[in-house]
């Protein structure tokens, strides 16, 4: 035993500060898979803005890979505000600002109704309060095609079809269950005894909420904006259902520019006006990308 | 006058039961520890005392006034949690003043309280700083300063400094001791740390699965345990038990322990001997050694089986022939070996004897 432990013994002698890096293939492995990973990701990115960036004279002639000769702003300028969807040619701003006009009263009520239900959820146990949060979990399970014809009955029957108000209630209600679970959530995170100690501090339930729960809820705020707005930016088959002409997103119209095109298609512009329709979610993502992160995990360290 | 009742309270979830008919009084002014391991019940009852724990049937009575159906706020209480429960969002003053804030309470006499409690705690210099900005001590003394604001009739406190180092522990309990001896209220305080328990309290309920074993004075918990359970629970080390049974020779009870037989003539029946298997309860500190070994109602011969030195005082665990283990507390200075012969002398007017089927003291 004693010849075998000695010659290590003395090999590990010298062993002094922290352990030098080493080559191994798991980590070569590793990497080839982010490279590939990466460029698959980034060659539609690519293409799109180098086709955005061309006159249409150059993305005929040029290949798709090719990077723009002479970079032009031109066909974004021409996507904003002159792209033709069948008669009218005013481009996706008119899309953009119907965007605009249902995502922000979306996210302001998805996040008032949400934060009020996980709250009673979490604190005012009523009886019965699994039973709700179960059915409303349910909801968030159901196919929205299942739904969507007896919504659109019900909607015309009390006059909210093809109404801005209607496509607001139809998202937030939507939306309501997983930001319900969101905010449930994060309340179950937190120590029941803050509650029990305002309740002896002879606060009321409006009181708890708004001077207690709603300052500490920042987190998962956040988190709650970022999914919503990127959920009701992205949406398509709820603003063609229940917008009407009048209410189109931003998304519907982009579908219409890029459908109704007659004579030569206008890739430049097309990629131009995709690329601003999706601007808005890639920026909420890349300014708050590190708070979506911080918010989903901050129920699981003691603030 | 603020005297605290709970009348034949049950607290049940489903099939369990976290109290069972239990009645308790705690006169004005005292400081009552309700003391348990965890699922005992203690928090549960607590919890029922201010309010926050619906009750299955029963009453709560609070200076005279049946409160079993008011709010927290209507009944005239303050309560300390665990976990400190600071409004995190609020600075130190804000979370002082909030109660008093809720309550309607003019913004000249909070701000009066509030700097009354915060120089009474040392709170003065914090004033303005946030809970997250505070350290563990500091925390819980803006909790405790949260109640001392209230100027409530009764004080809950619930297991209040189990988040703490050892240090400030007992720094903080004397704290808590002193402020309970200047405000004079009603003070109720849930642990599961007897030496809390025995330093702080004027009456210690013992409790265990939802009943109390024991309502007593700390000296009357110790002393005279009315279990085993509450015998074992108290005191550290813990008491040794020693298996045997009770027998009259010659007119007189003794304990017979093998070949052995204790004389019990020294020892205070609670109401007469009377044969049968008996568990005699010996506290570590309460066992004579040395030269002093002898002079007791018992001798027995040991071995040191294992040594655990605590600075002045060590533990020293020795066994007999038979294999029964004996733990007593010897000064350091006396230097025992392992292995060495140990004469132990066990007197049985400071021990305790228990019925062996029902734990019950005799």
């Amino acid at each position: 035993m004693s010849e075998q432990v000695l010659p290590l013994a003395a090999s590990t002698a010298h062993h002094d500060g922290p352990r030098p890096a080493t080559f191994s293939w798991e980590r070569a492995g590793i990497y080839a898979f982010l490279l590939v990973a990466s460029l698959f990701f980034l060659l539609p990115i690519y293409t799109m803005v180098s086709t955005s960036l061309k006159t249409m004279a150059e993305v005929r002639a040029t290949n798709v890979l090719m990077p723009p000769l002479a970079p032009t702003i031109e066909a974004w300028g021409a996507a904003w505000n002159q792209a033709c969807t069948g008669l009218d040619c005013d481009g996706v701003q008119v899309g953009f600002l119907n965007s605009l006009k249902i995502v922000v009263p979306v996210v302001v009520l998805s996040i008032l109704v949400g934060a009020l239900n996980g709250y009673v959820l979490s604190f005012w146990r009523f009886r019965g309060a699994n039973l709700v949060f179960t059915v409303l979990m349910f909801g968030a399970f159901i196919p929205l095609q299942m739904v969507l014809y007896p919504l659109v009955r019900l909607w015309s029957s009390l006059g909210l079809y093809g109404s801005l108000p209607g496509l607001i209630a139809v998202h937030v209600i939507f939306g309501l269950p997983v930001v319900t679970l969101m905010y449930r959530n994060f309340y179950a995170g937190l120590p029941i005894e803050i509650f029990k100690a305002a309740r002896v501090d002879g606060a009321g339930f409006w009181r708890i909420f708004w001077s207690i729960f709603v300052p500490m809820s920042a987190p998962i705020t956040i988190v709650v904006v970022i999914w919503q707005t990127t959920g009701a930016w992205n949406d398509y088959i709820l603003g063609l259902t229940f917008g009407g002409r009048e209410n189109a997103p931003m998304t519907v119209q982009l579908n219409n520019i890029i459908a109704s095109q007659t004579g030569e298609r206008q890739f430049n512009v097309e990629m131009a006006a995709t690329m601003l329709t999706a601007m808005v979610p890639l920026l909420v993502y890349m300014v708050s990308g590190r708070w979506f992160v911080r918010g989903i995990t901050a129920g699981a360290v003691k603030g | 006058m603020a005297e605290v009742e709970a009348r034949n309270l049950s607290i049940r979830y489903g099939e369990f039961t976290a109290l069972e008919k239990l009645d308790l009084t705690v006169p004005h002014g005292q400081f009552l520890v309700l003391l348990g391991p965890s699922g005992c019940g203690k928090s549960t009852l607590l919890n029922s005392i201010a309010g926050l724990q619906p009750i299955t049937s029963g009453q709560i009575w609070i200076g005279g006034k049946n409160v079993t159906w008011a709010e927290p706020k209507d009944r005239g209480i303050a309560m300390v949690f665990q976990s400190y429960a600071l409004y995190p969002k609020m600075t130190v003053r804000q979370n002082l003043s909030f109660g008093l804030k809720v309550a309607g309470v003019k913004a000249a006499e909070i701000a009066q309280r509030v700097q009354r409690a915060a120089e009474t705690l040392q709170l003065h210099t914090m004033l303005d700083r946030r809970p997250a900005e505070l350290s563990g001590g500091q925390r819980q003394r803006v909790a405790i300063g949260r109640v001392l604001v209230r100027e409530a009739e009764v004080y809950l406190y619930d297991e209040p400094l189990s988040n703490l180092d050892a240090q400030l522990r007992v720094e903080l309990r004397r704290e808590i001791k002193r402020l309970h001896r200047h405000l004079g209220s009603t003070s109720i305080y849930v642990t599961h740390d007897q030496v809390e328990a025995l330093t702080l309290a004027d009456m210690i309920a013992v409790m265990n699965k939802g009943r109390i074993e024991q309502l007593g004075s700390p000296e009357e918990i110790y002393e005279r345990p009315a279990t085993r359970y509450v015998a074992a629970f108290i005191g550290s080390p813990a008491m040794n038990f020693i298996d045997g049974d009770i027998a009259i020779e010659a007119g007189k009870p003794v304990f017979k322990w093998g070949q052995a037989s204790i004389p019990l003539d020294r020892y205070g029946f609670a109401a007469g001997a009377t044969p049968g298997k008996a568990t005699l309860g010996v506290r570590p500190e309460h066992i004579a050694h040395g030269e002093h070994a002898g002079g007791q109602d018992f001798l027995v011969e040991t071995t040191i089986d294992l040594l655990e030195p605590m600075g002045s005082d060590t533990l020293v665990w020795c066994r007999t022939k038979e294999g029964q283990q004996i733990g007593l507390r010897v000064p350091t200075e006396l230097r025992p070996r392992e292995g060495d012969a140990m004469p132990l002398g066990i007197s049985v007017s400071s021990a305790s004897l228990f019925d062996t089927a029902s734990g019950l003291r005799l």
